[in-house]
Order: C-alpha cells, then structure tokens, then sequence
C-alpha cells in the first residue's frame, strides 16, 4: 500500500513537471525567426545599416531563407502577436492535441514527419537500449567478481578503447573494413530494396543484417560507462557489511551476491537508466548519417540545416517529453529495487 | 580439563595494501572453554575483528589472509578445511554479530525475509520430532510453475512462526509486524536485536560478539548486555565477547585476553586480571578506569603516547615506545607469552560454585547472577575468598621481559 501511494504521489508529479518543461521549450520559440528576438535585431539593422549585419552574422535576417509568408505562419502559429501567457496557453493546447505546426520543407503537419521516424527509431533505440543492459550488466558483474583477473584486465582495454573512440569513427571504420572492403554487411539503410519481395522470415533477417554496424557504433560509447557503473557499484556492494552477515549466516559467496548485493547494486543503474532512454530514443545524427538512416538525429540535423524550425520545436517538444516519461520510468524502478525510496528517507 | 571447544593457535594474519602486505595480527593463541566467555579487549585498531573474521572465515577476500596458525574447532582446522565446512560452521556452529547494526542487515530485503533465508538455510534441525516440513533442500526445489515450493501457505507459516519465536526471543515487541518492516524502520537496538536472533537461528555452539554495544546508546547498551547474559545462561552457549570496555569485561567474562598492536599481552581469569594486572599495558588500562573509591574530580590516569602505525613498530615490545618500564632489551626482543601465575594460587574467581557442585540439569547455574556476580569482579580487593571446592591452578600468562618487577 506504500508502493501504490508513491505510485500515485509520482504520477502527480508528472502534471508540474510537464508544465515546467513545456514552459521551457516555449521560451526558446522566442528566439526562433520572425519572433521578438529576430524582430529587435532587424530594427536595429535597419538603424544601423551595415553594422549591423556583422553583429547579426551569417545566420541573421540578411541571410534569411525563410519567405515571408513562412514567417508569417510561423508568427501565426507561436502566436507572436498575442500577449506571452495567451500565446503560451494557446501554444499548449496545440501540442496536446499534437498540433506542432507546418513544416516548411515538407510542407505536412510536423507531428507526421516525426511520426514517420518513430519506427526506425524506436526499433535502434530499445535494441541499443536491451543490449547495452543485457551485456553490460552481466559483464560489469563479472568484471567485479574477477576482479584484478586476466579476464577483467583484458575486457577493460577493450571497453576502454570503444569508450575512447568517438562513436561516428567506430561506425566509419566498421563500414569501411566489414561492409566497404569485405562487403560482411550493407552499407546503410534500414532495409535492402528488395525488402517488400522478400518473405517474412527474410525481412527479419535482413533488418537485423542492416542493424548489427549501426548498433555497434551506437553501443560503442554508452558500454563503457554502464558496465564501469555495474562493475564499481557491485564492487562497493561486495564490501557492504550485510554481504558479510550474509556470509556469516551460512550462504555462498555466490549466493550472498545474488540475494543480496546485485539488487543493492542496481540501484545506480536503474538511476541513470532515464536518462538512457531519451538520449538512445532521440538517436546520434551523426551514426544515422553515416549508415544513412532515416532517424530522429537526422531528422533533426537536416532539419536544422534546412532552417525547417517547427520541425526542430517539434522534436525539441517530444524528446523532452520521452526525458519525463524516461524519468518516471526510471524512479519507478529505483522504487521497486529500494523500498527506502517509497518510505520517503 | 575438558578439550576446550575452540583453539587458535599462533594465528598470523594480515592484508595485501598498496603499500605492500601488511601483518595486523601477529601470533594469537586462546583457547575457548565450552560455556564459557572469553573477552578480547584492546583499543581500537589492535585486530581483534580481523583475529574474529579469520576465525569466521570472513577476511575481506582477496586482500585478506591467513598466512599461519591453526583454528581448531572441536578438533578440526577451520584455517584449512574446504568451503563447504565452512559453510556449515558460519551460522549453525559459530554465529557472529558486528558492531554496526546499522549496515549489517541488507537495507533493500525485509527483516522477515533476512530471517528465513537463514530459518530456510539451517532447516528443521531444532525439533528432531518434528516432522521436516521446512527441510532445507527440499525449500530449494521449485514447482512446475517455477513457484518456489516454501511459497506453500503452511511452510510459508512454519516459518513466519519460528522466526516469530526467534524474535520474541531476543526481546522484540509486536514481532509480526517487525517482520513485514525493512531495517531502516528499526532503531539501532532493535537491529542490534534482529541480528542476534539472526545468528542464533542456526544454534550456534558459539556465538562471537564484536562489539555488540559500541554503536548504541547507553541504556540501549545495557538491555543488549543483559539479553545477551540470558541467552548464553539458557543455552549454556559459548561466547566470544570482543569489547575495549574494560567495565563490560569485568561484568562479563569469565577468561580475558588483553591484545596490543596484533599481539597478545595478557591473559588471565578476569578476577585475576583486575587484582594482579602483570603487562604494563592491562595496568595502564586498568587504572585509566574511573573509579568509585577514590576521591572525586581526581584526574583519571591514561597511557601515555599512541599506538605506532603497523608499518613504524617497535622491533621488539610493540609497547616500548610508551611502556615506563621499557628498557634496550624490550626494544630488540619480543617478548612471549609466559606463565606468571604465583604458584600455589588456585581457584576459579568467578562463579565459584560450580566447579564444585554437579551441574547436571542446567548447564548454567541460574542462582549465580544473584550474589557472586553482583559483588564479585568489579570488587577488584576482593582477595582469596570463595575458593573452589576443587583447586584449580590459575592460569596467568603474560608478555612482558620485566613483568615480575610489577608483581614486586
Ligand atoms: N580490509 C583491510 N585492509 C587493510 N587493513 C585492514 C583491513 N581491515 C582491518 N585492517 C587493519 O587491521 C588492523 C586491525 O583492525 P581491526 O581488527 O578491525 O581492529 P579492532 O581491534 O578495532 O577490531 C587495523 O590496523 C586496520 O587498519
Ligand atoms: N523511516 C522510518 N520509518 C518508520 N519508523 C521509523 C523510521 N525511522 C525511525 N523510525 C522509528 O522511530 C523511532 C526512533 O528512531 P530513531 O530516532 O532513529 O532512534 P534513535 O534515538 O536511536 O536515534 C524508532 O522506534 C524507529 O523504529
Ligand atoms: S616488554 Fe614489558 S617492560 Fe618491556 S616495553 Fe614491553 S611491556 Fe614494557
Ligand atoms: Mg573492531
Ligand atoms: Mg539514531
């Protein structure tokens, strides 16, 4: 009956914390183009002259791609012309019902393009996500057993050496020597050409066979610092004084280490896993660039490039909303692992 | 006399640092008396934990060692002898407790659940007539639905009834709900309480008590104290007493060993130790006691100086550099263990009365808390009196080169 009433004390929780990061995103639509920030710098361009333009710089309005009548629906949209707090509520009720605006490049509602991404990120996202903790805990948890031992010594130059390398380079060198030179792998993309011919159990095969570089490039950098976290964690654990009452009691060592400091030992894990989970769902531009995947990162890479800004608002918007739903994920499972948590210590 | 229950002998052990290994406890010897207390005291630092862990089996692994010695319960060498012993020895032949009760149980696992692990693990052992019904490897299996089988309604309440008892045992009000209750909900000597029924689920033969007390408050501390007496008097229960509490040893061993630096200094019945303390260093602990008989607002004595890191000792006397008898021989020789029992001094100074009587029924005499003890050990003139029927010699060892210039 605790657990239900922190359950229910949390999701409460999610109605001001929604509001607070919907407020911030807001006050970031003031600064993009056509609204008072762009506006207080054309005045002082036409002021100015030609100062100005320096000051404004090659991204300010005497660069400016968008056509006037862009502008105009972006002005109409982020209600520039209204009173801060109407705009802003007015804006609110547009994304709760996920009106997200017009974007200027497709030319369709925002929230299909993001929409149409979801899949491909979704499915690179959760796969990242499962293997990283599939392999990362049970390793960190070995690592720590032996620890010192050849086996730890070795895993750790490898781990290390992923962690060092920025992951784009992981992927460029994966593609260059498994799918460029010994053509193991596609070169990109989310499926082959053929994929609508191929039979059911091929259209498997084939998404996985596009996803094994791509994954490693993803898993390349997020490795390291979970299965450090899993490693010391356990390690602090094993040390604990209740681990050596559980071994006075009568258990093995093996046995007072999953009955007892592995579920101690995941609590710094279940912590961060929140913040996992947005950062793999909104993707890296640069990974999907590079195996050409049609992804959120790109989206929002070439989205910024393009100057599209209701598409970038709108990714803005719902990756901070993935950061909350990560969060209450996250404190659910630090509750359910540490019953200190629901007793309010 | 009986072959004692417990022996370490020449103990040596230590910890490889990063400085290289260092040894903590050097050459410890004693023997444990079946039913009886022996105190280690010491001040802090001085191994008696690490002496009482390698007894256990429970050095830190891997930097903890046991380079030599052999621990010898009822006959059998724990230092050597295969996991699987000694995995039957924690628990059901010795149990422990700490010092720290709040770290010692598992924060994130019920109380409940902490006591049956160890209920389930030491099985139906405690009424032979009883039919098993929590027998200990049939708790293991597991159903076809993957259901552990002890989910059971009845052997799910067989244990909640025992450990029930277990709690009721050591003093725990409202035990049912205790059980449902995670260790942050409980007070320190509550804790100190679920610990000690968690190391006497399994009988123990003999229960060590690294300072049980240290971390609680004073009145906290004597209501442990007392329950901890009664126990081992209704179950005639060995006991290994680790305190730096002169005033608890005094109250609550029968044989003391004084440790200094991972040495032993002094060993000695604890009547004998607070009349005639030989090593400089028991005296020194002695008389830095307060004491009712001497005038108020008298500065207490104390040692003088501080412990030498264990990578800076003295070659010889591990005491030399604060001892106000050292001489050059003390810093150049180690002194050891040597009997300095007067000869002809006999008798047991505490409880009198049994060596004499048949103690057939009870293992412990239960009049005895009344009249000897009240009076007895911290009535340190007290001289001769209350002889035993039977004379027994006294054993008194001491090291110490110039121990008989303190008797003088
Ligand atoms: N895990 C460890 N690693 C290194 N040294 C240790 C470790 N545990 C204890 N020691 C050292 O062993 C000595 C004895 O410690 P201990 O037995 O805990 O003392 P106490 O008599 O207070 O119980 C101390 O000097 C301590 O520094
Ligand atoms: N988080 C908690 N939940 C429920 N009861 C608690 C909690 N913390 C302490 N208590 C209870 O409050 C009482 C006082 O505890 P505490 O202030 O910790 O005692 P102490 O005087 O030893 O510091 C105890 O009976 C304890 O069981
Ligand atoms: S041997 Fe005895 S006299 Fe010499 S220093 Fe040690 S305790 Fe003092
Ligand atoms: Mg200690
Ligand atoms: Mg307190």
């Amino acid at each position: 009956m605790e657990t239900t009433s922190y359950f229910i004390r949390r999701f409460l929780l999610i109605v001001p914390t929604f509001l607070g990061i919907t407020l911030l995103v807001f006050a970031v639509t003031r600064v993009v183009p056509g609204g008072p920030i762009e506006r207080m710098l054309n005045e002082a361009l036409l002021a100015g002259g030609d100062r100005g333009a320096a000051v404004a710089g090659p991204q300010g309005v005497g660069g400016s791609a968008l056509s006037d009548d862009q502008l105009d629906q972006l002005r109409a949209y982020y209600g520039f012309d209204k009173p801060v707090l109407v705009s802003y509520v007015e804006w609110l009720g547009k994304v709760v019902v996920l009106d997200l605006g017009r974007s200027t490049r497709y030319n369709e509602p925002v929230w299909e393009t993001i929409r149409d991404r979801f899949p491909i990120s979704i499915f690179y996202g959760l796969t990242t996500l499962i293997l990283t903790y599939a392999v990362c805990i049970p390793l960190g948890m070995a690592k720590a057993m032996r620890h010192h031992s050849h086996f730890d010594n070795v895993s750790s130059g490898f781990v290390f050496f992923g962690y060092a390398v920025p992951s784009y380079v992981v992927g460029i060198a994966l593609l260059t020597f498994l799918a460029s030179q010994l053509e193991w792998f596609p070169l990109g993309g989310f499926v082959s050409d053929n994929y609508d011919q191929l039979t059911p159990w091929q259209k498997v095969v084939d998404v996985a066979h596009h996803a094994v570089l791509p994954l490693m490039s993803y898993m390349a950098g997020s490795f390291a610092v979970t299965t450090f976290m899993m490693k010391n964690s356990l390690m602090d654990n094993l040390s604990a004084d209740y681990v050596r009452t559980a071994i006075a009691k009568g258990l093995s060592f093996r046995q007072a280490v999953y009955r007892h400091a592995l579920r101690n030992s995941l609590i710094p894990i279940a912590t961060s896993f929140g913040n996992n989970i947005s950062l793999i769902l909104t993707g890296s531009f640069l990974i999907e660039r590079i195996f050409n995947i049609d992804g959120f990162g790109l989206l929002g890479f070439e989205s910024l490039v393009e100057r599209d800004y209701p598409v970038v608002m709108g990714i803005l918007v719902i990756s901070s909303l993935l950061f909350l739903v990560g969060n209450i994920l996250s404190d659910i499972c630090v509750a359910i692992i540490d019953p200190r948590v629901k007793f309010g210590q | 006399m009986a072959e004692p229950i417990l022996r370490v002998d020449n103990l040596c052990c230590g910890f490889h640092t990063e400085d290289g290994y260092i040894r903590v406890v050097d050459g410890v010897s004693f023997e444990c008396e079946a039913g009886k207390t022996l105190g280690l005291v010491g001040e802090s630092g001085c191994g008696k934990t690490v002496s009482a862990l390698a007894v256990m089996g429970l050095l830190p692994q891997p930097a903890g060692v046991v380079e030599e010695g052999r621990i010898l319960f009822r006959g059998e060498d724990l230092a050597s002898t295969s996991h699987e012993t000694m995995r039957v020895v924690r628990g059901q032949k010795i149990g422990m407790i700490f010092q720290e009760p709040m770290t010692a149980l598992n924060p994130v696992h019920r109380v409940g659940k902490q006591l049956f692990e160890a209920l389930r693990l030491y099985g139906s052992g405690r009424d032979q007539d009883e039919p098993a019904v929590a027998g200990g490897a049939a708790l293991g299996r597991r159903n076809r639905r993957g259901r552990r089988l002890y989910e059971s309604r009845s052997e799910k309440d067989e244990l909640t009834a025992r450990a029930v008892e277990q709690l009721e045992q050591v003093g725990i009000p409202d035990p049912v709900r205790r059980l449902r209750e995670y260790p942050h909900q409980l007070s320190g000597g509550m804790r100190q309480r679920v610990m000690i029924a968690m190391a006497l689920a399994g009988q123990p033969d003999i229960l060590i008590a690294d300072e049980p007390t240290t971390a609680l408050d004073v009145t906290v501390q004597a209501q442990i104290l007392d329950l901890l007496r009664e126990l081992q008097q209704a179950r005639g229960m060995t006991m290994i007493f680790i305190t730096h509490d002169l005033g608890v040893v005094a109250e609550f061993c029968d044989e003391v060993l004084v440790m200094y630096a991972g040495r032993i200094a002094e060993r000695a019945p604890v009547g004998q130790l607070f009349k005639m303390p030989r090593h400089p260093y028991t005296r020194g602990l002695i008389e830095s006691l307060p004491r009712m008989d001497t005038p108020s607002r008298t500065p207490l004595n104390t040692i003088e100086g501080v412990v030498p890191k264990l990578t800076e000792m003295p070659a010889g006397c591990r005491f030399s550099n604060r001892c106000a008898y050292a001489d050059e021989r003390c810093g150049r020789e180690v002194p050891v263990l040597e009997s300095c029992a007067q000869p002809g001094a006999v008798g047991e100074p505490r409880d009198p009365k049994r060596s004499g009587e048949a103690q057939a029924a009870e293992p412990r005499d239960p009049k005895r808390s009344g009249e000897a003890e009240a009076a007895e050990p911290r009535d340190l003139k007290r001289s001769g009196e209350g002889e035993a029927a039977e004379p027994r010699a006294v054993r008194h060892e001491v090291a110490c080169h110039h121990w008989q210039r303190l008797a003088a």
